[in-house]
């Protein structure tokens, strides 16, 4: 009661302050309905009802009823009712003001806007609203339509061009540029480092189109090339050498990753492969070390090392953020990112799409491991390379024609004394028919019958032996646990200190358990015995702590030796369930048919000659006089560890490859936190972990609003069929991305090639190269830029191809604007007419400004950005960046004119043409590519002079003050 | 190429090439081709200079800010939050109270009262405690907002919310935003000046990234100001250089850009780099002075208290920031305080020692700072802001068994403006009774930065720039003017 009559006495007021106007208020909103019903009803259906309360609600503005309209959006308020001149709304479709309305297309014409404004003016009445159903507009789950699967960036690339089309048909090409601006174009954008005078003049006396395509290739070999186009690709992978946030600690090994980059561009990796390889190099390839050096992409954004336990959470799905939403804006120039908190505000991407990719890295961490990097060292080493390639001939020359001969004469020699060689091992060597690791680990034989280990290290393991049973008589069996270099410490172990803990042997025979008793070791470490293997406890083990890189064995006395049955399955299954990764590394059984009481661990073997020897015979006794090609190759493989000379050659070869081969670097890599050991927090306490078991679908990205565990999945929009799902879901995601049919592999090329292009031409063909989204801009030419896409794809994902075809190019070119230098280029620009650079390549960075290397090699601290760098518009190295900005400022002057390594680098210059008979012209050509004009030498003769005096006769101060100024003019980090 | 903004003025974008797409029209107030540099230059076209001084619309009296950033959590109950609440329940058990609000949740104490006394000054009768014997007497000029309060308990994440609006390290700040949004009326000094404590204490936790332009251009960053030896890089000229071979190597560079740029004559990049190296050079002559307080008459400097050794670093500071507003700088920030703990105002052990040492540090300088604005007829024009990343428990932190110490406290806090168009002498906002946590009229960030952004005459709704396919704006989807609080 009370309330009613609240609300009667409100609208009393209402109506008594509003009765003035209410007649005429009432005939101007019957008119505005009535331009609403005729006019205004259908433009707003036409242009605006789809992106904004239809199909989706942009920018949260939904005019779909009167109510929403006025309520307007995130980006404020859009109509005032009876204000048309104050309502935004009028300002975007007139598109005085962004977001220009409709967005991408053509203004509306003038009349319909001024029908939406006098429609405005007289109160902006509905009839009703725009949509049938309104009541559910926000809440409703996005829906990926073919409609958005058709949007030009999600929609597969056009095929249809005719052959041999090239850049030139689709873009029309003003002038060319002269050879001589051809030349430096180039040079800097192929190297990012001047030409010398003599390599401009051999291209300008010498032009036409061949001279153009060479250099063009000889730039693309160049070792600088990586070192130049490497920087393009670390700006989009936000790549720093530093945690950011409170203390900012060093990631000492990052470096790893920006020299991956550059090897990669300078091999030409496939750009399949290179994405793949940064999604989840650790599970497509752990062998190679490049694949590894790789996932440094996912783990080069901030990490915050000190948290509190109410942050821990959120803290580690920024982390995961921060992975895929630069895999997103650098790979698919889709911002991923954007629908963590709801679903995407202008792409076709819902929130679950973003929660099932982000499943993808639920127990990716960084850490930093171990690698052999040998295999890379040898690169860039062409000498060692050489010797290499050398002894590795002579090896298999001698092993093509020499060992036969060998061979003959040794069958003949051992046949005519085997009567009186004749020996009963106390060890026979079992060779297995098969051998097999549950958890994936791969076996290789060695001459000496053992099994070296290698590929996956579970972190419990099951080995499966099976052989022939070799006799009836079987007494005794040992087990050999080996050294070898391959392993930390020299193994025997597996185990990241080379340790073993096996827990459990069990033999049978013909499916009879076979008993062992009376075990003995070589060694056993405190409270790890050998009787642990035989305990039927499946977590007691044997093992060797501190007894690394020798040797071990255990022995067993066989308690049934009537179970065995020669001929019948001989099955050992070898348990290591005690401690993560202790398996064994190399593996050698064994059997014995003398008394156990009798037996020592290692002595009396079987000699490598002898295991041979058996096997040779075998052999011959098998072919019956039937010596064929491929017994003779057979032979001749089971013969050659045996021959003196084949191993002479042989470990000649080992000895010249481990002269880099052993090469066991730290690198950061990311990989699977239960394999590897995560980074920790600086102030992780064991109630923080360093990942959680499963991703949660979060509501507002609120870690408190959790809701079902997030299955790996892609984005919708980009998956066509099925694409296939490995076990491993970065791996799935990797393959996803780069899926040519099925999932996202040609916008992953269109993406790339319009990077290439920007490089080049100074823009993109799409001009926001990390944001192909509704929000970016559309393709300029969208039919050059499906071709570039095609022509990557065609040739098997071939970068140098892309940049080969635009480099020769008329486009290329053309006539330009200059355009100033980035921060690296401008820096190794003066280093390099100074002569003072030390073109070292790879390797940990620094921050001292006054380092001589290019300047890529700047260790890249979050917080201590190296001033020279950061002026010139540095990335922050936060977030991915697709396009530097380009500012002028005065503390870019200052660096000019008064920072000592700039002075430095001046004077080095300087010494560089002080001795020489026209220094004015000499420095011309060093600094610009070019001979001074007359204007040009008689202002530099004028100022030289000058100088000269006032710094009392002293010449070579005055030439350093003349290259500074060369070297601070506008030409200088302007390239046309 | 030329685009219209959000004033309805029309004007180039930033550089039409490079930055087109990204400025757009969402660049705001940014006039960036056709400029005004500083004194007097009218008009002058400079092309893509970032740094040239524009004009906002209408409203707003500040010209130039001036943020005392009290780091590392400065105690609102025992600074200017009167609690008479807390003062009757010292001792007990705060019921209810979740042990993981502040950084050590196995240090919980019972409630703790002051240990300072509060009483009223100036004619509008503000609190102030008695650590403040200075600044409780420019009450009057203050504007307190004691509802702030935040989203992280931690140092870090808190620094980057109150200094970039988000608990990470990836957005711009705010003097990098006003830089973006005004430019700087002095070519010839930094736009944004950073100064963080000069004892060897420490940067605040982040470092850098608190002054950093995250994806806006590296021009708008701060530059931090070292407290020893050259302020800022490269203002010397190098060894052996006169004045006079330096002019004429700057002529001569003159002469070849002049050759130069005939060849491109619509190229305003070049240009604007031609002028640069006369910015530089005039910088250089300039700078120095202005860091330079040792001419300051003996009653200004100790006024600021730069004879006391308990506040002359500080002291210094301030004087240095005003010389700096003087002179044109749009934002200067100075740091109290180092990195944590005993370092900064991070009370964990000691309540009582930590804040009267740290006020002690502070509270004359800063008084200085403001009666001296105000002698200078500045105050009107300059805001200043007096604040840190988060506020200190009620409850108390025990400190070897004692419970001496006070926790961090995201859920209040407390602010005050001066100057810049503000209303002084007034209140927004309460605590609960205890002061644990903001209840009447709460105030986040994110409405403290549009404020700010208001009375610099900008609407923090239309400031933005567009990053990663998304218009950023400093209060992202948030932000509030405190009107209460505006003049």
């Amino acid at each position: 009661m009370k309330n009613s009559f609240t609300l009667i006495t409100f609208i009393t007021a209402l109506i008594s302050f509003a009765v003035g106007n209410e007649l005429d208020h009432a005939s101007k909103m019957a008119a505005s309905q009535k331009i609403f019903s005729n006019e205004v009803r259908g433009i707003l259906i036409d242009r605006c009802v789809k992106c904004h309360g239809g199909k989706k609600t942009r920018s949260g503005f939904n005019l779909t009823t009167r109510q929403g309209l006025l309520l307007g959006g995130d980006q404020g308020v859009a109509v005032i009712a009876r204000e048309p001149n104050k309502s935004p709304l009028i300002t975007y479709l007139r598109h005085t003001e962004e977001p220009f309305m409709p967005p991408k297309e053509s203004r509306l014409p003038d009349p319909l806007i001024e029908k939406i404004e006098k429609w405005i003016a007289l109160g902006a009445a509905y009839d009703k609203p725009l949509l049938d159903n309104t009541t559910n507009q926000d809440e409703g789950p996005m829906e990926v339509t073919e409609e958005d699967r058709s949007y030009w960036a999600f929609a597969p690339l056009k095929n249809d061009f005719p052959s041999g089309v090239k850049i030139d048909d689709f873009v029309k090409n003003g002038e060319s540029s002269s050879p001589r601006t051809l030349a430096r174009r180039l040079y800097f954008d192929l190297t990012g480092l001047p030409p010398s005078p003599k390599e401009v003049n051999q291209f300008v006396n010498n032009n036409s189109p061949e001279s153009h395509r060479k250099l063009v290739d000889q730039l693309l070999e160049s070792k600088q090339f990586g070192e130049r186009w490497a920087r393009h690709w670390l700006d989009i992978a936000r790549f720093a050498e530093s945690h950011g946030f409170e203390q900012d600690y060093d990631r000492k090994f990052a470096f790893h990753y920006r020299d991956f980059v550059i090897r990669a561009f300078n091999e030409n990796m496939p750009y399949d492969q290179f994405v793949r390889w940064q999604i989840a190099g650790d599970e497509l390839a752990p062998n190679n070390p490049m694949a590894m050096m790789a996932t440094g992409f996912l783990g080069a954004g901030v990490f915050p090392t000190q948290i509190t336990i109410s942050e821990a959470e959120r803290v580690r799905y920024d982390a995961m953020d921060d992975m895929l939403a630069t895999m997103g804006s650098a790979m698919l120039a889709t911002t991923i990112g954007c629908a963590r908190c709801h679903d995407h505000k202008y792409d076709p991407i819902p929130t679950k799409d973003y929660y099932r990719m982000l499943s993808a890295f639920t127990t990716t961490v960084r850490s930093d491991i171990n690698i052999d990097m040998g295999s890379l060292d040898n690169k860039g080493n062409d000498e060692l390379t050489q010797k290499i390639k050398k002894a590795k001939d002579a090896r298999d020359d001698y092993a093509n024609k020499g060992l036969i001969t060998a061979f003959r004469s040794w069958n003949k020699g051992r046949l005519q004394t085997k009567a009186a060689s004749k020996k009963d091992p106390q060890w026979n060597i079992l060779s297995p028919k098969s051998l097999l690791s549950k958890g994936g680990a791969t076996f290789s034989s060695q001459a000496d019958g053992s099994h070296l280990a290698s590929g996956k290290n579970p972190a419990f393991d099951t080995y499966t032996f099976i052989t022939s049973t070799p006799t009836d008589n079987l007494r005794a069996f040992r087990l050999e646990a080996l050294a070898h270099k391959s392993m930390k410490s020299g193994g025997p172990g597996r185990a990241s200190n080379g340790n073993i803990a096996l827990s459990d042997l069990k033999v049978t025979c013909g499916g009879r358990p076979i008993k062992l008793a009376n075990p003995k070791a070589t060694f056993e470490q405190k409270n790890l015995p050998v009787a642990a293997i035989i305990d039927n406890n499946a977590k007691s083990a044997w093992a060797l702590d501190p007894q690394f890189g020798k040797d071990h064995a255990a022995i067993f006395e066989i308690n049934n030796p009537a179970d065995c049955k020669a001929g019948e399955d001989l099955v050992f299954v070898l348990k290591f369930e005690n401690n993560t990764g202790h398996n064994i590394g190399r593996l050698r059984l064994s059997f014995s048919a003398h008394k156990p009481e009798t037996l020592t661990f290692g002595e009396g073997n079987a000699s490598p000659e002898e295991i041979a020897t058996n096997q040779i015979d075998k052999l011959i006794k098998a072919a019956k006089g039937q010596f064929d090609n491929k017994l003779r190759t057979r032979l001749l493989e089971i013969y050659k560890p045996i021959d003196e000379k084949w191993r002479e050659l042989d470990s000649n070869l080992t000895k010249i490859e481990s002269e880099q081969k052993k090469t066991i670097t730290k690198v950061m890599v990311c990989s699977d936190g239960n394999k590897v050991k995560p980074m920790r927090h600086h102030t992780s306490s064991d109630s923080i972990p360093n990942f959680y078991k499963q991703t949660h679908f979060l509501k507002r990205g609120d870690t408190g609003q959790k809701g079902e565990v997030a299955k790996l999945g892609f984005l919708q929009v980009l998956t066509r069929g099925d694409v296939p799902r490995s076990e491993k879901s970065r791996s799935a995601i990797a393959n996803w991305i780069t899926d040519s049919e099925n999932g996202a592999g040609h916008l992953l090329a269109r993406v790339i090639v319009n990077r290439i292009w920007q490089h080049y031409l100074g823009q993109g063909i799409v001009a926001t190269p990390n944001d192909f989204g509704f929000q970016g801009e559309r393709p300029s030419n969208p039919a050059l830029l499906d071709w570039l896409a095609h022509e990557l794809i065609n040739k098997k994902w071939n970068l140098k191809h892309i940049h080969r075809t635009i480099l020769n190019s008329d486009a290329y070119c053309a006539k330009r604007m200059p355009r100033r230098l980035e921060a690296e280029a401008i820096r190794d620009n003066a280093l390099a007419v100074s002569e003072l650079m030390d073109k070292k390549m790879y390797g940990a960075g620094t921050l001292k400004e006054e380092m001589l290397r290019r300047s890529i090699y700047f260790m890249i601290k979050r917080t201590k950005l190296v001033p020279i760098m950061q002026s010139f518009d540095w990335p922050d190295s936060l977030t991915s960046l697709g396009k530097r900005s380009v500012t002028t400022t005065p503390s870019q002057a200052l660096i000019f004119i008064n920072d000592p390594n700039m002075r430095r680098m001046a004077e080095g210059f300087a010494k560089r043409i002080s001795g020489k008979s026209d220094p004015i012209k000499e420095a011309y050509q060093i600094a610009y590519g070019r001979f001074p004009s007359d204007n040009e030498l008689t202002a530099a003769v004028a100022f030289i002079e000058e100088q000269q005096k006032s710094h009392s006769t002293d010449k070579y101060k005055a030439l350093s003050d003349f290259c500074g100024a060369l070297m601070s003019a506008n030409e200088f980090i302007y390239i046309e | 190429m030329i685009k219209d903004n959000h004033c309805g003025r029309i004007e180039k974008a930033f550089n039409r090439r490079e930055l087109l797409q990204r400025a757009g029209g969402g660049i705001g107030m940014l006039a960036l081709n056709s400029l005004l540099i500083g004194k007097g230059e009218a008009n002058t076209n400079i092309g893509p200079n970032p740094m040239a001084a524009r004009h906002p619309h209408g409203f707003g009296n500040a010209k130039r800010v001036i943020w005392l950033f009290i780091n590392g959590g400065p105690s609102h109950v025992d600074t200017w939050d009167y609690k008479p609440g807390l003062e009757k329940a010292n001792g007990k058990k705060l019921e209810g109270f979740d042990n993981t609000t502040g950084f050590f949740d196995k240090a919980v104490g019972p409630l703790l009262k002051s240990p300072f006394e509060f009483k009223q000054y100036g004619n509008s009768g503000m609190w102030a405690s008695s650590i403040f014997p200075h600044l409780s007497q420019h009450v009057d000029k203050m504007a307190f907002i004691k509802s702030f309060h935040t989203k992280s308990n931690n140092h870090s994440p808190a620094l980057f919310m109150a200094n970039t609006g988000v608990p990470r390290m990836s957005n711009p700040c705010v003097g990098s935003w006003v830089t973006y949004g005004l430019g700087t009326e002095n070519q010839n000094l930094p736009a944004f000046v950073v100064m963080s404590d000069p004892l060897n204490r420490g940067l605040p936790k982040g470092h850098a990234a608190n002054w950093g332009s995250g994806f806006l251009p590296g021009a708008f960053q701060g530059t931090w100001v070292r407290s020893k030896g050259e302020p800022i890089p490269n203002l010397k000229r190098i060894a052996g250089l006169s004045d006079q071979q330096q002019r004429a190597q700057l002529d001569f560079v003159g002469k070849l850009n002049a050759i130069h740029e005939k060849r491109y004559p619509e190229e305003t990049q070049l240009t604007a780099r031609i002028k640069s190296f006369e910015l530089a050079y005039r910088m250089q002559q300039e700078a120095p002075e202005c860091f330079e307080i040792g001419n300051e008459p003996e009653h200004i400097k100790s006024l600021y208290g730069i004879g006391e050794k308990r506040c002359a670093h500080f002291a210094r500071q301030c004087l240095m920031a005003r010389r700096m507003i003087e002179r044109g700088v749009r934002f200067v920030q100075i740091y109290s305080g180092g990195m944590e703990n005993a370092r900064s105002w991070d009370g964990h052990g000691d309540i009582r020692k930590n804040h009267t040492q740290f006020a002690g540090e502070t509270d004359q300088p800063i008084a200085g700072l403001l009666a001296d604005l105000e002698q200078r007829g500045m105050l009107d024009e300059t805001l200043v802001i007096w604040g840190g990343e988060f506020g200190r428990l009620p409850v108390s932190q025990l400190s070897g068994g004692k419970p001496t110490g006070r926790d961090h406290n995201p859920h209040a806090g407390c602010y005050w403006f001066a100057g810049g168009g503000t209303r002084g002498g007034t209140s927004y906002g309460e605590t609960d009774e205890v002061g644990h946590k903001a209840a009447v009229d709460t105030v986040e960030i994110h409405d403290i930065h549009a404020t700010i952004l208001h009375l610099l005459g900008m609407d923090h709704k239309r400031l933005t720039y567009l990053h990663s396919g998304r218009r950023f704006r400093l209060t992202d989807v948030s932000g509030r003017v405190i009107h209460d609080v505006v003049a």
